[in-house]
């Protein structure tokens, strides 16, 4: 019986030991969970306090610097008012980034803020040109302005929701009540401003584009099933099923198109005039072996067979087992990048694997141009200085998304690499400069 | 509850005093297994993050580095077959056997570690520069893998579309891992799918949204009917349907 107890009081001083321990260790890790989680929680609110009031500070400077541009009257100091202005639309788009995203009310504010910026960038360049604004043109200002004004006091006001323990991340971070109701405020329209109508990426004018490549009846679908079966020539087709129409910039009738072999092929075709649009197949290259040259002969042959004529290669990115070859229109010797295609050819099969023909679509027209008033032997003149083994064409290169310029293109070489240099064919404005880049996925222009 | 006096204390423990030690046991040992685990969490965490590896080259690449890597890899005796510049599965394999002999991470990725043990630097040379182009690539074919793996190719070239044109957007940011990383703008970033290493197919469908091919025509979101959870999203005027995404503006 003595013994027993011995035993029992050994066993219950090792399960105390035991547990003991284990609760010690369990504890320290669990302490050093924890405060790795709070020390990661606070890092995070940081990341999200510097951001919210880097934010509320660049409007405070937007709204300052809009309110002075309706004083300023040298051409100037507006330009490097403008400037601020768009430094700052800039950093304050990088500082909404990182908000919660689903919402409509802060789709607006960042579009309000990219246009603004844009906007700003392309009156600078008026300005430059020795223009003076106009009088719609400082009326958009003056809105902006106020705008600019009611979006800051609708961020100031979301302090006063973060003060009653709700973090900013948290706030802003997540899908969060309150912040929905005061952006809905932004989202129902109660903060408005104007459609802004100019040449640049952001312009609501482009949302409005009209296809000018976009020619003829309307089709059926059934008579575009005909023109898939035209545009797949070659192809062994098991089958062509039209899988629905999509009323968008270019309308259009969608396939889904059944390859021998397995093989799954989209065809996307406009609903006037039937133009190919977009095709599209996943093939696995297994033993590339086609020569650049010969892709390039399929890529003509293709935009033949298609109906698209005095398509010319102007660049081709091999990365080894597809190539992409960009074609474009030439008219009277001279290149219109505007009107572009892409072709992807498998390097093994030498098939078309891809067309991508929306530009072309949106852009082609038959050109009238009027002559160069600079000569090539001008245009090349400066550049030749710099460049080594130039070549030069003329060519028409897309202008603020929506315009185009007829320009001389330079292509040359400084220290190995490959630059094309851009100059405008009617006054010698230096319009563009490109770098080729051979980096992992083929050679890239930059 | 009945109150146990010290004896019945003492009795009870003695009668399940096997029960007790496997209790205890289990409870030292996943104090120990967290023990160990642990400090290896958050360094796990960062070598699992490809988006830190952005200037490595990985499966989807092609171009001269990936032919060095080809090159050095049959030397050291890890069949790639035909040097051919493409980075696809058997290449994968044979960077994965290599990494593994060479007890580095096993990840299928040349970053710094995996080149030097290799004896080839990744660094800018005549070969090609692989500070362009290869991480927005491959972040959009992460995306498209984490949002869009199992629907059709034209699918997943639709989703990377979406990317891009939120980049060209005014209402969007203006980068790609800006419009990535927008919080709970894509599902796949909040429950960390996008660091999935991404298949060829994802790969192929994000070098042709890059290369323009936009099956959408413009579209800024796309939703599954069946998960989406968010009112929002169904306000949105829907454009078309592939697979199981609905496209809309």
């Amino acid at each position: 019986m003595e013994l027993t107890n011995k035993r029992k009081t050994i066993i219950i001083s090792i399960i105390i030991f035991m547990l003991l321990a284990a609760v010690i260790t369990l504890s320290v890790f669990v302490g050093l969970y924890a405060k790795d989680r709070h020390d990661k929680d606070r890092d995070i609110e940081s990341f999200y306090q510097s951001a919210y009031y880097g934010l509320v500070g660049n409007f405070v400077d937007i709204e300052n610097d809009l309110a002075k541009a309706r004083v300023i009257t040298d051409n100037k100091l507006l330009r490097q008012n403008l400037m601020k202005i768009d430094v700052n639309c800039n950093l304050a788009s990088q500082n909404l980034q990182v908000f919660y995203a689903n919402n409509e009310g802060m789709s607006n504010l960042m579009n309000f803020i990219n246009q603004l910026g844009d906007y700003c960038g392309y009156l600078i360049k008026e300005l430059e040109k020795g223009k003076s604004l106009t009088i719609s043109q400082t009326e958009n200002l003056n809105k902006m302005w106020g705008v600019s004004k009611e979006y800051g006091k609708l961020l100031n006001s979301l302090q006063d929701y973060a003060k009653d323990g709700t973090t900013l991340a948290r706030l802003l971070g997540t899908s969060n009540e309150q912040f929905e109701d005061i952006l809905s405020n932004i989202g129902n329209g109660s903060i408005e401003y104007p459609s802004l109508i100019y040449d640049g990426p952001f312009s609501d004018g482009i949302l409005n584009r009209e296809a000018k490549g976009i020619v003829g009846e309307e089709i059926s679908a059934d008579q575009g099933k005909v023109l898939v079966e035209k545009y797949l020539v070659g192809y062994d087709i098991e089958n062509i099923e039209y899988s629905q129409d999509s009323v968008n910039r270019i309308d259009s009738y969608l396939y889904a198109v059944k390859l021998k072999g397995g093989r799954q092929c989209s065809v996307q075709i406009a609903k006037k005039g039937g133009l190919l649009l977009l095709m599209d197949l996943f093939h696995e290259v297994v033993e590339p072996s086609l020569t650049i040259e010969q892709c390039q002969k399929v890529a003509e042959q293709y935009c033949d067979s298609i109906g698209l004529k005095n398509m010319k290669a102007v660049w081709i990115n091999n990365n080894q087992s597809n190539v992409y070859i960009n074609m474009c229109y030439e008219q009277d010797g001279i290149v219109n990048y505007a009107d572009m295609v892409k072709i992807k050819i498998s390097l093994d099969t030498g098939e078309v694997i891809g067309y991508e023909g929306l530009n072309y679509a949106f852009n082609h027209v038959t050109r009238v141009y009027d002559t160069p008033i600079v000569s090539e032997e001008q245009a090349v003149l400066n550049v030749s200085a710099i460049l080594d083994n130039i070549e030069c064409r003329l060519v028409t290169i897309p202008w603020n998304v929506t315009a185009e310029k007829v320009a001389y293109e330079i292509v040359g070489e400084l220290d190995g690499e490959k630059y094309f240099v851009y100059i405008d064919a009617y006054n010698g404005d230096e319009l563009n400069v490109l770098r080729m880049i051979d980096s992992n996925q083929g050679d890239l222009l930059m | 509850m009945k109150k146990m006096d010290k004896y019945q204390f003492v009795s009870f423990l003695n009668k399940n005093k096997l029960c007790i030690c496997i209790v205890c046991a289990f409870i030292a040992l996943a104090s120990l297994t967290t023990a160990i685990v642990y400090p290896f969490t958050y360094s796990n965490a960062i070598v699992a993050d490809g988006t830190l590896e952005v200037a490595a080259i990985r499966r989807g690449d092609s171009g001269s580095k990936v032919k060095e890597i080809q090159r050095k890899l049959n030397e050291y005796g890890f069949s790639v077959g035909a040097v051919d510049g493409i980075f696809g599965s058997k290449t994968l394999q044979a960077v994965k056997n290599f990494q593994k002999s060479r007890g580095l991470v096993v990840d299928g990725i040349v970053g710094n570690a995996t080149a030097k043990a290799l004896g080839i630097s990744l660094s800018n040379g005549s070969g090609g520069n692989s500070n362009y182009g290869g991480g927005d690539v491959y972040l959009l074919a992460k995306t498209i893998h984490a949002e869009a793996r199992g629907e059709p190719y034209i699918g997943q070239v639709a989703v990377g579309a979406v990317v891009l044109n939120r980049v060209k957007s005014s209402s969007f940011p203006n980068t790609i891992s800006g419009v990535v990383y927008q919080p709970w703008a894509f599902t796949a970033v909040h429950d960390g799918q996008i660091n999935l290493e991404p298949n060829d197919s994802a790969m192929r469908a994000a070098k042709d949204a890059m290369n323009g091919w936009d099956p959408t025509n413009g579209c800024l979101y796309y939703f599954n009917p069946a998960t989406a959870t968010s009112s929002w999203i169904w306000s949105r005027q829907v454009k078309l349907t592939i697979g199981k995404h609905k496209f809309a503006i």
